[in-house]
């Protein structure tokens, strides 16, 4: 039998199920109550039990006689001979460790040498002895059947234990008809156990190696089997035929308590049966361990822990690996049937739900419950905190929480890592948590949860925490970071250098951690699994990891696009948002920054990445390399009207991926590249699509490397002027449309009512305190919804008006902050800036100027005498769009071409490169502000002569002086149309070579 | 047909150009007519893409471009090889044209790098001369013997050469 690789790996499985087991049961005891102890124990006995019957069967003889020996103490636990202590608990952990190390090789166990823990559970055996179990331990009951002696000696100490109700049989087991019939020892014995006790049990040849030889005559185990079952039944559970089952009688066997000298042999004897040929007895040097047993009510199982997983079934793993290459195969089928489908909706549908549904519980069958990664966990615990001469709890939740084997396994070295950590770093000594008034005991918690479609891992401890100042110093000798770096860093920024390669603040590198290899390697692990780590830390506290996971590795939601011919997938967990840019807003959002570009997205900067480009070039992107290709203008041709991207992130950083075009979301089957192609940084699998040709999939991260882009996005934003955001009006007159204004252009709103509106002519007025003022219907002007009749109604006053007047409102609806981005398309109507979807609602922008002017031509006269000047060039300097629109269309009103600028930067580049009369300019803009600006501007001869305009919100004295100083030949308030009027107006018309105006 | 002996082993011919070259044929698993490839940016030039075979996703080396020559696509001739996995994992070669299974008897060999052999006037002669195994003498032609094996290795060493560039 020892042939049979086979059943040695089952008994190796079986094994270590049991062991596991078995770890938690002893951890268990320690500390439980008598009536638990007593159950742990009967447990215990019972699995090691199990593994020793089994190991005897398959010649495994380290095995067996390392766990006999840990049998006989618990036997003795279990009769009460013996206490649970530490000693015990470590002993037995200890045995438990030295048969994992057998099993590892379990072939060659036979050959190891197990004297000295074998040594130390006898040891303790003996110490623990009580004088009276021990003598009756040193006397053999020698026992036999009809006609002999029973070929194994049993002492009186086992034969009293058993229970007298229980029948004692004599079971022989031939190995060799056994391995015919294909019986395996393990069901075997598991059918003995669950109907009574294997008293003892013996091979009955010495010692012998089966792969070398077939040893000559029958191979047999016999075993002594106490059971109340009566003889009939017996070869039910032993699978034996009755002629090798041979009732063993003990009528006087208890009269004999001998002393050690004396020793009478007692002979019993049966009742007529055909018996096996006698065989030489064996010697046995173990004392044989007592076999009372228990009342069964005290057992809810009969059989140990096999029993707990009934309802399961152990399955290959090639099995399962199969399974779920059919269902992805199928989803595959699926996709393409999809794609070619004429069958009716119907059933498409149904297949759809099918196969999805098929998919995702065939998932589910990979899945394994978190606690066995933490199963390990409570052990290493205990032992570092002993080893460590510390107190520590760890509590564990959330066991069941179930993920994908792969990453489970992955999962073990980072978790064992951090526990390891947080037992050596983070828990202190007893005398320092006392010197600091915390408990004396230690405490690690963890737990897992499901959350959103990933797993999150929490771990905390309350330890010391971190140092930040340590943390510090240690990155300024690295060299990690510069000093003014980490002025800047928070608490928080400063613990997450931790996670920085070669980080380890231990002053001395333990053998449990702090090797210097730590964190980094965690954090890495974790983030090939598609993770992300975060931690926290308080000082004297504690500290927090915070790991979370995907759920499953296999098949995952993806977005596929197109590059020249080729189709990318790129996995949704990078993906952020998409984005479209159209015709103009090509050019204006995205500029260069250096050797990068960058796209505006919503007031925050966006490097960009060609994806065309990068598949050109293998070689890793250069700053040669990169201003090369952002200096590249698109092709039309290519570009179209249109600039399609996808926001793709990659830890907490993004960038933008600039793509052909987008196809379409899929869920993908993921299969490895091909074993040569592992090293390429910029695809993380491939994947056969719907009509059966494979695709790439993109590893995000990959590319990020590849071409170096700058990731430190956030970092470029904080120069940024911090308005980013409009408060904006939102009101409403007619019953369709809803207008918004923004706040800054609004004086006052007052509610008026129907009766206090008078007319003259067509022209409605109101008196407000004493100020005919005229008021503004939309519908008159715009091609927009009448206000519906009503008692009351409100008025809503512009800033910066001549003559007063007011726009009527039947709602206002609310204030909103919100980041402006103007639509430019084309609205309909004079008096209408812009759109925008605020509150879902498409809300129309308003430009109170324009709406009077349209309204009242004749209070502006003088415009047309402007326009009838020749058109001259300004250059509008400024980054929110809102303005830009605004100030662009009062300029433009004028007559004036306008062309617009995002940035001092390109201001100045576009000022060098054409003409322009003069220069409006905002003061706050990203990479060159106004007054950076304006003074290029006069230090540069070509253009020192430049008329130039600041605009600004900032209105204060110094502002003023300051803007006047650095250049600015006038200064003016956005939104003060009037003003800003004249004042350009004034400066075309005025001789270049005139001098600097004051404001 | 001549049985396969252990001193006779038959070999699947095909042309690369105006070449002949062959495989011994118990390497080959399958020959196909596929021509959809997918093909790898940064990967070298010698590697013509994936391609799916009933699920199965194949790297195939383009074998004009390993010996030399510049590449030429969409060959109504071209077959893809796919090689046993004892050769090596899911991949093949493109060839342009297959030819016959000839057998290759050991006294009909010239081993490479024997003086006669030296002689040949080889294409690509660095990359031929690690790959190749010898060269058979048929009765009308010459056929460079290649090996499955040795096609796989010189993949997976273009990386770590690359590396050390």
């Amino acid at each position: 039998m020892l042939n049979d690789k086979a059943i040695l790996d089952e008994f190796v499985m079986e094994a270590r199920e049991h062991l596991s087991a078995v770890e938690t049961d002893i951890l268990g005891m320690e500390g439980a109550s008598v009536q638990e102890q007593k159950n742990l124990v009967d447990r215990l006995f019972r699995a090691v039990h199990s593994i020793k019957g089994s190991a005897g069967f398959l010649g495994l003889t380290a095995i067996g006689s390392l766990t006999h020996a840990m049998e006989a103490l618990l036997s003795l636990v279990r009769s009460g001979d013996m206490r649970v202590d530490n000693a015990l608990a470590d002993l037995l952990l200890s045995g438990v460790d030295h048969v994992q190390t057998l099993l590892d090789d379990v072939e060659n166990s036979n050959a190891v040498d197990v004297s000295a823990i074998q040594g130390r559970l006898e040891a303790l055996l003996e110490i623990r002895l009580p004088d009276a179990a021990r003598r009756e331990r040193e006397t053999p009951a020698l026992l036999c059947t009809q006609e002999s002696l029973l070929p194994f000696p049993v002492s009186a100490y086992v034969l009293n234990r058993i229970d007298k109700a229980k029948n004692l049989y004599l079971l022989r087991y031939d190995l060799g008809s056994m391995e015919k019939e294909g019986k395996k020892p393990m069901a075997v014995i598991a059918g003995l156990l669950s109907a009574g006790e294997i008293v003892e049990a013996e091979l009955s040849l010495e010692t012998f190696d089966l792969r070398r030889a077939l040893p000559r005559g029958p191979l047999s185990y016999q075993v002594l089997y106490a059971s109340i079952l009566e003889e009939d039944l017996i070869p039910m559970v032993s699978g034996l035929d009755p002629q090798a089952i041979l009732p063993v009688s003990r009528d006087e066997a208890c009269a004999l308590q001998v002393s050690p000298q004396e020793k009478k042999q007692a002979l019993v004897c049966l009742p007529e049966k055909k018996k096996a040929p006698s065989q030489a007895p064996c010697t046995s040097g173990e004392p044989t361990p007592p076999m009372a047993s228990p009342p069964r009510t005290d057992f809810p199982e009969k059989i140990p822990h096999i029993q707990d997983k009934s309802g399961s079934i152990r399955i290959r793993l090639d099995i399962l690996d199969r399974l779920m290459t059919l269902a992805g195969e199928l989803v595959l089928v699926r996709n393409q049937h999809l794609l070619a489908s004429e069958l009716s909706a119907n059933l498409s549908q149904r297949l759809d739900t099918v196969t999805t549904e098929l998919q995702q519980t065939i998932m589910r069958t990979r899945m394994q419950p978190i606690g066995n990664v933490f199963a390990k966990l409570p052990r290493m615990v205990r032992d570092l905190s002993h080893k460590l001469e510390k107190s520590i709890d760890l509590v564990m939740e959330g066991q069941d929480v179930e993920l994908d084997k792969s990453i489970l396994e992955a999962l073990a070295d980072p978790l064992t890592h951090l526990i390891r950590n947080a037992c050596d770093h983070g828990i202190e000594s007893p005398e320092e948590r006392r010197a600091v008034g915390k408990p004396e005991t230690g405490r690690i918690h963890i737990a897992a949860r499901h959350e959103a479609g990933q797993i999150i891992l929490v771990l905390t401890d309350d330890g010391r925490g971190m140092d930040t100042e340590k943390i510090r110093q240690k990155a300024l000798k690295m060299g990690l970071k510069r000093e003014n770096e980490m002025a800047l860093m928070s608490k928080e920024e400063l613990c997450q250098l931790t996670l920085l390669s070669g980080f380890s603040t231990a002053d001395r590198v333990s053998e449990v951690s702090g090797r210097g290899v730590g964190m980094d390697v965690v954090k890495t692990a974790i983030e090939t699994l598609g993770g992300t780590l975060s931690l926290s830390s308080l000082e004297g506290e504690g500290s927090r990891f915070r790991i979370s996971l995907p759920l499953t590795l296999a098949i995952i939601p993806c977005l596929t696009v197109r590059v020249g011919e080729d189709r990318f997938a790129i996995p949704q967990v990078n993906l952020e948002e998409l984005v479209r840019l159209y015709d103009g807003e090509i050019s204006t959002r995205i500029s260069c920054v250096g050797a990068h570009e960058v796209c505006r997205l919503r007031e925050s900067l966006l490097p960009m990445v060609r994806l065309k480009e990068v598949l050109k070039r293998p070689e890793p992107f250069t700053e040669a390399i990169q201003s090369q290709i952002a200096r590249t203008p698109r092709k039309k041709e290519d570009a179209g009207n249109s600039l399609t991207f996808a926001v793709v992130k990659v830890g907490s950083h993004r960038f933008g991926l600039e793509v052909d075009a987008v196809i379409g979301t899929e869920e993908i089957v993921v299969k490895p590249m091909h074993p040569t192609l592992k090293s390429l940084p910029l695809y993380s699998g491939a994947t056969i699509m719907g009509d059966g040709e494979v695709a790439l999939i993109l590893d995000i991260e990959g590319i990020a490397r590849h071409t170096a882009v700058p990731l430190a996005a956030s970092a470029e934003t904080a120069t940024h002027k911090p308005v980013t955001t409009q408060s904006v009006l939102l009101t409403a007159s007619g019953p369709h449309e809803q207008f918004a204004m923004a706040l800054q252009l609004v004086r006052r709103v007052e509610k008026i009512s129907k009766k206090a509106i008078e007319r003259m002519g067509d022209r409605e007025f109101i008196n407000l305190d004493g100020v005919p003022t005229r008021i503004l219907r939309l519908e008159n002007i715009l091609p927009v919804s009448p206000a519906p009749d009503s008692e009351s109604f409100h008025l809503l006053l512009p800033k910066f008006s001549e003559k007063p007047f007011g726009i009527l409102f039947s709602e206002i609806r609310d204030i909103v902050d919100i980041p402006l981005d103007l639509a430019t398309k084309n609205v309909p109507g004079k008096g209408i800036l812009g759109a925008a979807i605020i509150h879902d609602r498409l809300s129309l922008f308003l430009d109170p100027f324009e709406l009077i002017e349209s309204a009242e031509p004749d209070w502006f006269e003088d415009k047309k005498k402007r326009q009838e000047k020749k058109q001259s060039r300004i250059l509008l300097a400024e980054d929110t769009v809102f303005f830009t629109q605004l100030v662009r269309s009062y300029l433009e009103s004028d007559g004036h071409r306008v062309q617009t600028v995002a940035n001092g930067r390109e201001a100045l580049r576009r000022l060098r490169e054409d003409p322009f009369d003069l220069l409006v300019s905002d003061i706050e803009m990203p990479e060159m502000n106004g007054w950076e600006l304006i003074r290029e501007v006069r230090k540069d001869a070509m253009l020192n002569r430049t008329r130039a305009i600041a605009l600004t919100a900032l209105a204060t004295d110094a502002d003023r002086a300051r803007t006047l100083a650095a250049g600015f030949d006038a200064f003016e308030v956005k939104i003060d149309r009037e003003t800003l009027r004249r004042r350009v107006s004034e400066m075309l018309s005025h001789n270049p070579d005139d001098h600097r105006m004051d404001a | 047909m001549i049985p396969h002996s252990q001193h006779c082993r038959q070999v699947c011919t095909f042309a690369i150009g105006e070449e002949t070259y062959g495989v011994d044929i118990l390497d080959i698993k399958e020959i196909h007519t596929e021509n959809r490839f997918t093909p790898i940016h940064h990967a070298p030039a010698c590697l013509r893409g994936y391609v799916n075979i009933r699920g199965q996703i194949h790297l195939i080396v383009d074998l004009r471009v390993l010996l030399g020559h510049s590449p030429c696509h969409n060959l109504e001739t071209s077959r893809i090889l796919l090689f046993k996995p004892e050769a090596g994992e899911a991949f093949g070669v493109l060839v342009d044209r297959i030819g016959d299974v000839c057998p290759a008897p050991e006294n009909r060999i010239e081993p490479m790098d024997s003086p006669s052999g030296r002689n040949f006037n080889l294409s690509g002669d660095s990359a031929l001369r690690r790959l190749s195994t010898g060269i058979l003498k048929n009765e009308r032609e010459l056929v460079t013997l290649l090996s499955g094996r040795s096609i796989y290795q010189h993949l997976a060493g273009l990386f770590s050469e690359a590396r050390t560039e």
